[in-house]
């Protein structure tokens, strides 16, 4: 009798513990099923980092180790969950900062091994795309993902849950870098993305028209490292005019120069792998800019837009243990020998 | 009282068992800097060689540091999960200190030395005596970063002209952790796991910089 009712709460509640600290958050998530988040804890250290104007990688480790075992303390708590009660371990194996994801590896693997619950190791971008399943519960593939964060531009046709296909990438800066880049060069410090699309908002996109890079004619790739030149072109040649310098004009035109891009390339590989539907991903997700422009976007091409919430947008664990559940219900399971990829492929 | 002892501060990390009777087993990996994929299964295999349970274990001990940032890093956050796993308390053990348990019956004096880089080293100096207790182990030379020349004269004056030994990664070993941490555990030095962190030595080289920068301006 006491088994039955043991083997129903189980089955009704499976829980997986997902951490993730690829960069600068230490996070860690209870899900309930795949999609239900009990609790999805985010230790920020974006603070600590402002002071050197982006990640320094030691710092980073440094502070996960530091954090990580009273950040699980605090998801545990929230989820009203023992550690023992837990069904399944996620954790972020790549890519990332090496010396930041081993600390959420270590601990993942100790946990895994001490419980002897399966172990799955997340990739990064598969997390960020996932973040989607939990805002909209009635989302499934295939869908076209556009993955846009300070390390990332991807845009990934999504097939199923564990199956996609890279079709585009970018050759040398992500869209994140760029903003982080030219928010520097504007002394507007660190974060780049989030204060560039502030800005931007008292700005005229259309003031400075910074060249848009296309690449080939057929081709998906990126490249964003010129936009930051030509920024820096136009701030020099204002100077040596003697021009004032509208830094709100600048960061507009810059941001737009760069959405643009993104939206058109996006809504093109979308009708051409006939999908109704796109799902935007990654830190950048969350500028407003991005947002407005594919909303337009995809209404004039009849497609479907999806995008998460900002907290679900930013690294947290709650997206890598969506996606541990649905690779765990695939078969895909990892062993004790698991490690750290910096640069793990999509 | 089973103790698990972790070592990884070095570039060949190490686990051990100090059981019930006072026997210390051991398991060295083969393999240079792969710590993070060997840790686990080198305990799993130390575990069934000792025909033991994880949960049989009692205490963990680890090796804190100084040596390799991101090796102290690993055996510190599998140390802190098992013991918040388990419910169990920990014991951060100062790895220079532990690597003088490598020779508990050298009379002169034992220098434990760790290549920091730049000119520098992580050093200390140890001398084991008879006292009441049996033998101890005491500290005559400060554990700390130097710079290799003020290392060495202040090693000279320490020593009083005793016999020397230099200690190196071969005593990075977690047989030396179990040792010292019985010891320490005698002395009620075990904790809550959130209370271990490690003992770099030196600050992150941006964070030095950033420091230098502030006093200048
Ligand atoms: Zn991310």
């Amino acid at each position: 009798m006491e088994r039955i009712e043991e083997e129903m709460m189980s089955e009704n509640k499976f829980l997986t513990l997902a951490i993730e600290t690829s960069c600068d958050e230490t996070s860690i998530a209870v899900l309930s099923g795949d999609r239900e988040v009990l609790s999805n804890i985010i230790s920020s250290q974006i603070e600590i980092h402002k002071a050197y104007g982006g990640v320094v990688p030691e710092i980073a480790s440094r502070h996960h180790l530091d954090n990580i075992n009273l950040v699980l303390e605090e998801a545990l708590g929230e989820a009203k969950i023992k550690l023992k009660d837990v069904d399944l371990i996620g954790v972020t194996s790549g890519p990332g900062l090496v010396g930041a994801l081993l600390i959420g590896l270590a601990t993942a693997k100790a946990i895994a091994y001490a419980s002897r619950k399966p172990l799955i190791g997340v990739h990064h971008i598969m997390g960020h795309i996932c973040a989607n399943y939990i805002a909209h519960k009635e989302l499934e593939p295939p869908f076209l993902a556009v993955v846009v964060s300070g390390g990332h531009t991807n845009i990934v046709d999504v097939t199923g849950y564990n199956t996609y296909q890279v079709l585009g990438r970018t050759r040398d800066d992500a869209a994140g870098e760029a903003f982080d880049k030219v928010a520097r060069v504007l002394g507007l410090g660190y974060p780049g993305g989030p204060k560039i699309d502030e800005l931007a908002k008292s700005g005229n996109p259309q003031a400075i028209a910074f060249k848009r890079v296309y690449l080939e004619k057929d081709s998906y790739d990126f490249s964003f490292s010129g936009i930051k030149t030509g920024v820096l072109n136009y701030l020099n040649t204002q100077k040596l005019l003697g021009e004032p310098i509208q830094r709100a004009d600048v960061a507009a035109s810059f941001q737009l120069a760069v959405v643009e891009v993104i939206v058109n390339k996006a809504i093109k590989a979308a009708q051409e792998m006939k999908r109704d539907k796109i799902v935007l991903a990654g830190g950048v997700a969350a500028n407003s800019l991005l947002r407005r422009l594919f909303e337009e976007a995809c209404e004039k091409a009849d497609l479907k837009l999806y995008y998460p919430p900002p907290i679900l947008c930013t690294d947290n664990a709650a997206m890598i243990g969506c996606a541990a559940h649905y690779r765990y219900q695939a078969g895909f399971v990892d062993d004790m020998s698991l490690d750290a990829y910096p640069n793990l492929k999509l | 009282m089973i103790m698990l002892a972790i070592e990884t501060t070095s570039k060949l990390a190490s686990v051990a068992i100090r059981d019930k009777l006072g026997n210390i087993y051991e398991e060295t990996s083969t393999e240079k800097l792969s710590h993070l994929q060997n840790l686990i299964p080198m305990i799993d295999t130390l575990l069934m060689r000792c025909q033991l349970q994880l949960s049989d274990i009692d205490l963990i001990a680890v090796s804190k540091g100084p040596g390799s940032f991101t090796g102290i890093r690993i055996g510190i956050a599998t140390a802190k999960a098992l013991a918040q796993f388990l419910e169990i308390r920990v014991i951060s053990v100062p790895t220079l200190h532990a690597m003088a348990y490598s020779h508990e019956e050298y009379d002169g004096v034992l220098c434990p030395m760790i290549d920091a880089r730049r000119g520098q080293v992580y050093g200390a100096a140890y001398r084991w005596e008879n006292s009441n207790e049996g033998r101890s182990c005491f500290e005559i030379l400060k554990p700390g970063p130097y710079m290799e020349a003020e290392f060495r004269t202040l090693l000279e004056e320490a020593r009083k002209g005793r016999e020397l030994q230099f200690l190196g990664e071969e005593s990075q070993r977690a047989i030396n952790v179990a040792k010292l941490g019985f010891d320490l555990y005698n002395k009620g030095a075990e904790v809550d796991f959130y209370q271990i962190g490690p003992e770099y030595m030196r600050k992150a080289e941006a964070e030095q910089k950033l420091e230098e920068k502030a006093k200048t301006t």
